[in-house]
């Protein structure tokens, strides 16, 4: 047991630090790279990003480009074969639930399966890329690792009403190609590059995505531990190292000493939220600046009127408010003379006072003026419909001013202070800063090294994502740690090659996705005929001589559910709608933080509040139970069966086939055929109306493995 | 490969069935293992560690194919099962188990300056001094100190290990839930309920291995997160049992389909699958999931007796406190523990007054002498009950709030939350019974001597199931996660005397 006592607040350090690596030396006194070992400095992922050679291979024949010389030259290493291509019937829906999230439509399968153009694959590829379905697919993934979602967490989890913003805009942001440098750029410093442009006002929502407690009166603590989640993140997504263990000790097996942590946060250390912040496009408007003008005008005289009585409530919740607060708090908003950091803290704390005097302030108006209140409120709401709907407003993160507030190591204020710094492993030259009028600079410093071309990290990071969208697994399976307790790559020049490509072709994801998906890599079949001898050489396929089978994740499987049932609602963007009330795509649905969505959570959702690299894939009986008891998919299945008895005329036989066609992209066998119609008949005979057995048999077909998984 | 396997070499740390280099989320649905190197190459989760290879025997295999069949433990464990009484709100532990006299004496005085002032939720550290209206006494053989807020309980005193010295790092309620569950007052973390399960797996395959309870139809605050598995994959999460006839939700088909329906679809289900099977051959997660279909028909057939409070006697209900107004809801929830680990369900949580009902910052006397009456006496039944069948050696019984109440008064008649000093206790499950650990000064505010931090509580109900708080490893986002976050030490006086 511990022999010390209770520590109050607020935390001088993190007094509950890893005991176990307490011991442990802090290894930079000063910033220089010869404090790593020879072993360290010469980890392949601190290394720059190589031009390796396309190897030559035994097989001329089979590789169609580049990525398919270097996976096929491993595979003839170790005496594999790749397996033959796909059938077209498997290759579509396989493309189709890639892109888009969703399986192509019966009239895409055929026309896909009778074009005998010699192009025929690459244009499908081409149309999927297109569609604004590939950003509504996409996006999710980005999500995941942003730790997307629309409400605060904690014990409100108070809705963002604006949130919906950054998705969209992550979104548009695939659906337009965006060079990754510049989306990068646009979500950690949009303010400081781009100040006119609404992508990035939009963008640095990334940094407002944190979990946040609006009831917590040490602002002090939840500031360091937002600013601690911002940095975590930031590494997780934008260099693929996780550096949550360098918080409380130098990381015990990758270098990245405690120092380099803070360091590595303090870019970020003189932010603070903003709220409001108003969109060009809005604002400049004529039919937003004429309805709202109009609107000021006609409402002016209750404004007048309610304004007393309401900055008199804010007062008295104000001073409830402030008597709560801890004494450093209150002597921090007693006074307008504040160091950079007090006038953080007391931005955070005007926050949460302006968080809770909108749900609160109006409990302190009484009597008469109750009565008032309520008029005026009444009399204000009649105008509501000449009030413009959208007001155009994203909430993200500005500096606190030109001059940073001091970090210091550990969060410790009595500590050793601390500037922004790059990783000590990768450079160990000092940033130096560009002052805005009103902001560091600090952010588009980090954003420029990040993205320059010479981090050997980010370019390697995200080919390996969209590696990992395509195939399920990345070139290193650990998204996001390349570091040593990460793994290793399993085709490292690859991974160069396609970095090297990448960052040449200014960061095009689209082109990306074409190379991949165009490889004879990607096109395996995932069964080949005769496997005895690869299953012994590389049971887990580590060397891709078969393409991987895939589960749907959660969005795949509602979204196609919906989709095949034929309800599925296509329109695009806006705010989150709840789940109960919605056929639209699941990157809609409103997720909150203490109530995930039950279906979707059975099938393994994160919990957005960690970066998410890889989704789990459980198989629990609460999912079998979800689908085959929950009426959510009995409604599906119900649509789905009226879509199939829909046409009058046509035989059992055909409706059946037309059933697998929409659920499977492919015609039952005749062993198929007779089985569903045993199925039909059987029930017939126990007196099951024939809508009944339908619904029956279509439920079914949703609940199979065929459906589930990708082949 | 060889690259792959150098780097193994090198780093001794990584536990061995971490060690799939494909697999850095590990692998869920693996196939049933043909020999032990196999089995360590793909065993889905469990005790980390080389360790591992030397303690099992010849159930690997079997233990290889399904992450969620119990394991076997490092050291002996004292306890299977775990109830842990959640009073949510915070219970206010100067008024029931921690007797302060001076409290009384400086009634309506500041807090002296001899005493650190700490921060509090509702900013009452000024607020003057609330004495204890309570009758104390000294209780059973061992003379613990109860007060007559919970004179039901009391009679188990020799049973009760009384932890007075605990604190935890949270203000409000969320968090410091968050943190009693979880360890960490921010979300995203497993609970200690999911590493149970991730460590041990569950006895009963037809009942999810860790449930929770509550006694009205509110949620818990901060919902499921305390219950969810944060990084780890959702096999190991809280199942939450409604309130009401229809506990599992989904459990049963909908109104009007028939077994005989039911029964059929799952019949050309299988079917399909099983031809799906026989095209894609090294997919055993395809037979995994044909499994869980059979899995779940088995649970409707099972869980619903599992639930069925009726199949118990009247005295069992009246020990319970079944038939009284005040203390029907809790006790059925309590019964309802006592039946859920009988049949290896590992880890239940029972929540006394969900959604903060236990928190009492004004009329504090009585809106806790209510919450008490409502617990104590299924408490002391649960206790009891256990103790009859035999049950309670093997079932850790935990007690406690996510925090306490301060000594200060807040708006005259109410008390704030404390989280610096306040009282849990354990019993069963190999806990030595009548014993007083730690303390908190006079007035009951900091805890003083042998502070006990939740990160300690939380080792020590590990410790009592056989798992070694800093061994239990789940490896998240090239991070090794431990359930108390690297810290936290086993108070072995729980379990020594």
């Amino acid at each position: 047991m511990r022999n010390k006592a209770p520590v109050p607040y607020p935390l001088k350090g993190l007094v509950i630090c890893c005991a176990l690596f307490a011991s442990i030396a802090t290894l930079d006194a000063k910033k220089t790279d010869d404090s790593f070992s020879e072993e360290d400095q010469s980890y392949w992922a601190f290394q720059a990003i190589e031009s390796p050679l396309v190897p030559e291979t035994r097989n001329a024949s089979w590789p169609r480009n580049p990525i398919d010389a270097f996976v096929l030259a491993r595979l003839e290493t170790h005496g594999l074969q790749p397996s033959p291509e796909a059938t077209r019937q498997s290759l579509i829906r396989r493309v189709s639930l890639d892109l888009h999230g969703v399986p192509p439509t019966v009239a895409e399968v055929d026309a896909f399966l009778s074009d005998s153009s010699s192009n025929a694959y690459e244009r499908l590829i081409d149309r999927l890329l297109e569609s604004p379905r590939y950003g509504e697919r996409y996006a999710r993934h980005w999500l995941d690792l942003v730790r997307y979602a629309d409400s605060d967490g904690f014990k409100s989890d108070a809705l963002r009403p604006n949130a919906w913003r950054y998705r969209d805009y992550v979104i548009e942001s695939f659906n337009e190609n965006k060079p990754y440098a510049r989306f990068v750029k646009e979500q950690i410093a949009g303010d400081e590059l781009y100040p006119d442009s609404d992508d990035a006002k939009k963008a640095t929502g990334y940094l407002r995505l944190w979990p946040y407690e609006d009831n917590q009166p040490d602002m002090s603590r939840h500031w360091e531990a937002t600013l601690d989640d911002i940095a975590d993140v930031s590494g997780d997504v934008f260099l693929g190292l996780s550096m949550k263990c360098a918080r409380c000790h130098d990381h015990k097996f990758d270098p990245i000493s405690q120092k380099d942590y803070y360091r590595f946060r303090a870019f970020f250390s003189a932010i603070s939220p903003w709220e409001e912040i108003q969109l060009n496009s809005i604002v400049t408007n004529e039919t937003y600046i004429e309805k709202n003008l109009a609107w000021e005008k006609m409402t002016a005289g209750i404004h007048a009127k309610m304004a007393p009585i309401k900055d008199k409530a804010v007062k008295t919740e104000w001073a409830f408010f402030r008597k709560k607060l801890p004494t450093y708090m209150q002597e921090i908003l007693d006074t307008e003379d504040r160091t950079p950091y007090e006038e953080q803290l007391a931005r955070f704390g005007l926050k949460m006072l302006s968080n809770r005097s909108a749900k609160t302030f109006a409990k302190h108006i009484k009597g008469e003026e109750l009565e008032q209140w309520q008029e005026l409120k009444k009399e204000l709401k009649t105008f509501d419909h000449f009030k413009p709907k959208d007001l155009g407003q994203v909430s993200a993160v500005r500096d606190i001013g030109a001059d940073a507030p001091r970090a210091y190591v550990n969060s410790d204020r009595d500590g050793e202070l601390i500037k922004p710094g790059y990783l000590s492993i990768l450079d160990i030259a000092d940033p130096t800063f560009e002052k805005r009028q009103n902001s560091t600079g600090q952010r588009a410093e980090l954003a420029r090294w990040l993205t320059d071309g010479e981090n050997p990290l980010s370019g390697r990071v995200i080919v390996n994502r969209i590696w990992q969208w395509h195939f399920g697994t990345g070139i290193v399976a650990s998204s996001n740690d390349f570091g040593h307790l990460g793994q290793q790559p399993t085709h490292p020049e690859l991974l160069d090659w396609l970095a090297r490509k990448f960052v040449e072709q200014d960061w095009d994801m689209k082109a990306m996705h074409r190379i991949i998906m165009t490889s004879s890599t990607y096109r395996q079949a995932t069964v080949p005929e005769d496997f005895a001898e690869a299953e012994i050489i590389d049971q887990d396929n580590h060397f891709l001589w078969r393409m991987p089978v895939q589960r749907m994740d959660a969005e795949q499987l509602r979204d196609s559910m919906l989709f095949v049932s034929g309800e599925i609602d296509g329109s695009m963007g806006g705010p989150a709608v709840s789940e109960e009330k919605t056929n639209r795509r699941s990157i809609y649905v409103q997720n909150k933080r203490n109530k995930l969505m039950t279906m979707m959570n059975a099938f393994d959702t994160p919990d957005f509040h960690n970066s998410c690299p890889t989704r789990d894939t459980t198989t629990t009986p609460i999912q079998a139970l979800t689908l085959l008891n929950g009426q959510w998919s009995i409604t599906r299945a119900e649509r789905f069966a009226d879509r199939v008895l829909e046409d009058e005329g046509v035989s059992a036989s055909d409706r059946i086939a037309q059933a697998y066609r929409f659920a499977f992209g492919r015609s039952p066998s005749i062993e198929e055929l007779e089985s569903a119609r045993t199925f039909l008949e059987y029930a017939h005979s126990k007196n099951d109306s024939r809508r009944t057995a339908w619904i029956d048999l279509c439920h079914v077909l949703l609940n199979t493995n065929e459906f589930l998984y990708i082949n | 490969m060889d690259r792959l396997v150098s780097c193994f070499i090198k780093y001794k740390r990584i536990p061995v069935y971490q060690l799939n280099p494909r697999s850095d989320k590990m692998n869920y649905h693996v196939r049933a293992a043909v020999s032990r190197r196999d089995f360590l190459m793909k065993a889905g989760g469990g005790i980390a560690g080389v360790a591992l290879a030397g303690i099992l025997g010849q159930d690997e295999a079997r233990a290889a194919s399904n992450p969620l069949l119990a394991k076997v433990s490092r050291h002996k464990a004292t306890a299977k099962n775990v109830i842990f009484l959640f009073m949510e709100g915070g219970p206010s532990h100067i008024d029931m188990f921690d007797p302060k006299p001076l409290l009384n004496e400086l009634e309506g005085q500041r807090l002296p300056s001899s005493f650190k002032e700490p921060v509090t939720a509702m900013g009452e550290q000024g607020s003057p001094l609330m004495g204890s209206p309570r009758t104390w006494n000294q209780h059973g053989e061992s003379g613990l100190w109860i007060s007559d807020w919970c004179p039901n309980i009391a009679k188990h005193a020799d049973d009760l290990a009384v932890i007075r010295s605990c604190w935890a790092d949270g203000l409000n309620h969320v968090g410091s839930v968050c943190q009693m569950n979880t360890g960490s007052t921010l979300g995203g973390r497993p609970s200690l309920g999911a590493w149970s399960v991730y460590g041990l797996g569950t006895a009963n395959q037809n009942l999810p291995g860790y449930v929770v309870l509550v006694d009205n139809n509110s949620m818990p605050l901060g919902g499921v997160r305390n219950w969810g598995t944060g990084f780890m994959p959702a096999t190991y999460q809280g199942t939450l049992f409604r309130n009401g006839p229809t506990p599992i939700p989904n459990l049963y088909p909908p109104e009007g389909l028939s077994d005989r329906r039911q029964r059929g679809k799952l019949d050309l289900l299988k079917e399909m699958n099983r031809r799906h099977a026989k095209q894609n051959t090294f997919e055993d997660e395809l037979e995994a999931r044909i499994d869980s279909y059979e899995l779940a028909y088995r649970m409707q057939a099972e869980a619903p007796e599992a639930v069925d409070l009726s199949l118990e006697d009247d005295a069992t209900k009246t020990l319970y406190g079944m038939d009284g107004k005040s203390t029907a809801a809790f006790g059925s929830q309590c019964l309802q523990a006592r039946r859920l680990v009988e049949r290896g369900v590992r880890f239940v949580q029972v929540y006394s007054g969900t959604g903060s009902k236990w928190d009492s910052h004004a009329d504090h006397e009585t809106k806790a002498s209510k919450m008490c009456e409502s617990m104590d006496l299924p408490v002391a039944g649960l206790l009891e009950d256990l103790k009859r069948r035999g049950l309670l050696e093997d079932t850790l019984v935990v007690w406690g709030g996510e925090f306490g109440r301060t000594p200060m008064s807040e708006k005259g008649d109410g008390r704030d939350h404390n989280p610096y000093g306040f009282t849990m206790w354990m019993a069963g499950g190999g806990v030595k019974g009548g014993q007083v650990i730690g303390s908190t000064d006079e007035l009951g505010l900091w805890a003083v001597e042998e502070p006990c931090h939740v990160h300690d509580l939380h080792a020590s109900i590990l410790y009592a199931m056989g798992l070694d708080h800093m061994n239990l490893e789940f490896k998240s986002g090239g991070r090794l996660e431990r359930p108390t976050l690297n810290s936290g030490e086993v108070v072995h006086k729980l379990f020594t005397g």
